[in-house]
């Protein structure tokens, strides 16, 4: 029986040490067993090389690790149990968030429950197991700290990205401090515990880069969800470094020492990949130009509102001037329209002021003027908001509430010029409240005119509203004025 | 070759029964000895190996002796007080089990019981 040197031993035990065999004497053993192995191969006349090559086809570090993880769910009961939940939880998450996304985009009943029960399994269940697991198979103590601080801030963030998606309150404080304990604690401490693990300085740089462009691209995720100016420099910044220089090099170094492909490689860039494009969606950006189309369309409505109020008020003067006659005749229906005009504007202004005072989170006063100069909003491209406030949970929001006012605004001027119908096809016209409905498609008026909408598309749709109340009053008013003189 | 299916519950035995009678084997020897004994139509591999003798360590079985050999390390298995009993019981086991086994294999044995 051949004996092999303590050099060659030392060569096959630095191989077992790669796979991070921590558990008692297994080490040991494993690497006994491979000696012996090679030792057999050698007696039959190989040489060491080829004898070790033939052996470690046989005993690849993937299987190393799984020996471990056998013996240690053979043996350790919590380990055993928490892999289970693991498994368990993990499956019922991803079933529950995948049934509630697809319940969410055919707006049946139901996502809502789906998404905070399948979320809180996640969060709650599958990431700690998850985070146990891996904290026991690497089995270095001094890495207690990386897996808490992950632990928290990942419990954190999850929860945060749920209160945002249920549109709950609190989904701001649970991101930052969840984004702040990835950033400030966990990305740091990763990046020492790479730092200390790296090899060459080569490496060195290449893992602080890594951290540096990941520690970026959060922040410029946080900055953007909390509208935070900056967040678009930082983005540019930290998906630059991310994807054109860490990537490569990373995949270079990756494809050097393995001389292949490796399924965790594939599992890592393709896990990024879904977690970089979740980021985006999170704080996607809609295109400036956009946005400016709709801050000069509200402008140029509000215009001619003002212009229409100047107008209007020039005609109640004319009207005060008139002979007692017509103001016996007359002066009930213009009360009537004066008022009910003014209160449904109000009605609609309000709603502005209340959709700017949520988004931006401003007073009403600094709200009263940003609708004025719509270029003065920051979360211009807010709909959460928007839908919330306007169709509530059940199209019980505002919008509702509003086509009631101007149903009644309606029925209320019609009274008053019953005998026009010119005027009866246009209120009919102008304050349409029809719900939308073509041969494919159908939505109440509600949804149409604010599902989905952005704010600084929803003003102009109240802005519109607001022109065509004033221009109804100038008509209306005019028509009774005229009946009465018999004109 | 035997099946894994039917190898499951009879390695622990297997195992038990090598050790009772050689005293102590380190891991390498024992998948050599099952290979040998049942002239290679059994292999017990070294990844279903460890972690059952890990395991018979935990309870107490077996405990540990190690010895340098060849310039490694070299974990010798053995047979505690109490792991004595518990060979005897699991070998008496097995045995039974395969009695039983062979029983129900006879050929013709509905015939005597007269069910067929």
């Amino acid at each position: 029986m051949e004996s092999l040197s303590a050099k060659q031993v030392e060569i096959i035990s630095a191989d077992v040490q790669m796979a991070k065999i921590t558990f008692t004497h297994l080490a040991d053993d494993l690497i006994d067993h491979i000696c012996c192995e090679v030792e057999t191969e050698m007696s039959s006349g190989k040489s060491f090389q080829d004898a070790y090559e033939k052996v470690r086809q046989l005993f690849g570090i993937r299987e190393l690790q799984k020996i471990q993880e056998n013996t240690r769910y053979l043996i350790d009961k919590n380990y055993k149990n928490m892999k289970k939940m693991m498994k368990v939880s993990g499956t019922i998450s991803l079933i529950m968030l995948g049934l509630a996304t697809v319940f969410k985009i055919f707006h049946w009943p139901g996502a809502g429950p789906g998404f905070v029960f399948g979320f809180f399994i996640l969060s709650m269940f599958f990431f700690p197991s998850a985070i146990y697991i891996n904290f026991r198979d690497s089995h270095q103590k001094k890495n207690g700290l990386l897996h808490l601080t992950a632990l928290i801030g990942g419990i954190a963030f999850m929860v945060g990205v749920l209160f945002k998606i249920m549109h709950w309150p609190g989904a701001g404080v649970m991101l930052v401090v969840g984004t702040g304990a990835l950033l400030l604690l966990f990305m740091p401490i990763l990046l020492f515990v790479s730092l200390k693990k790296a090899k060459t300085s080569k490496d060195k740089m290449l893992y602080s880069m890594g951290v540096f462009a990941l520690i970026i691209f959060e922040m410029s995720f946080l900055f953007k969800m909390m509208h935070w100016p900056g967040s678009s420099v930082l983005i540019l910044f930290g998906s630059i470094l991310l994807f054109t220089v860490f990537l490569p090099m990373y995949t270079y170094k990756n494809f050097k020492e393995n001389g292949r492909i490796t399924g965790q490689y594939i599992f890592l860039v393709t896990t990024s990949m879904f977690a970089i494009i979740f980021t985006f969606l999170l704080s996607i950006n809609v295109s400036k130009n956009v946005l400016e189309n709709f801050i000069r369309q509200d402008y140029i409505t509000m215009e001619v509102v003002k212009h229409l109020e100047v107008r209007n008020e020039k005609v109640y003067t004319e009207y005060e001037k008139m002979s007692d006659s017509i103001h016996l005749q007359c002066d009930s229906s213009v009360a009537v329209l004066k008022k009910n005009t003014q209160d449904l504007y109000d009605f609609i202004n309000e709603l502005k002021i209340q959709l700017v005072q949520a988004t931006d989170k401003t007073d009403k006063k600094t709200a009263e003027e940003m609708i004025v100069n719509t270029s003065r909003i920051i979360a211009k491209d807010n709909y959460e908001v928007v839908h919330k406030i306007m169709l509530g949970d059940a199209n019980n929001g505002k919008a509702t509430m509003l086509k009631e006012k101007i149903e009644q605004y309606k029925t209320s001027v019609l009274a008053l010029t019953v005998s026009n119908p010119r005027i009866k096809f246009l209120i009919e016209k102008s304050l349409n409240t029809e719900d939308y409905v073509t041969p494919e498609f159908k939505q109440t008026w509600e949804e149409y005119r604010f599902s989905g909408t952005v704010l600084i598309a929803s003003l102009p749709v109240f802005s519109d509203m607001e022109m065509n109340v004033k221009q109804l009053e100038y008509e209306v008013l005019h028509s009774i004025i005229c009946k009465s003189n018999n004109l | 070759m035997a099946s894994n299916d039917l190898l499951k519950g009879t390695l622990k035995p297997i195992i038990l029964k090598l050790l009772s009678e050689k005293g102590r084997m380190y891991g390498y020897e024992i998948t050599q000895s099952v290979k040998l004994i049942s002239e290679g139509k059994i292999e017990l591999t070294f990844g279903a190996l460890y972690p059952i003798l890990h395991k018979l360590e935990q309870d107490g079985v077996v405990r540990t002796e190690a010895e340098v050999i060849n310039n490694r390390n070299r974990i010798y298995y053995v047979l505690t007080e109490k792991g004595n009993g518990t060979a005897r019981e699991k070998i008496a086991e097995l045995e039974e089990f395969v009695n039983t086994i062979k029983l129900l294999l006879k050929p013709q044995l509905g015939m005597d019981y007269g069910i067929a």
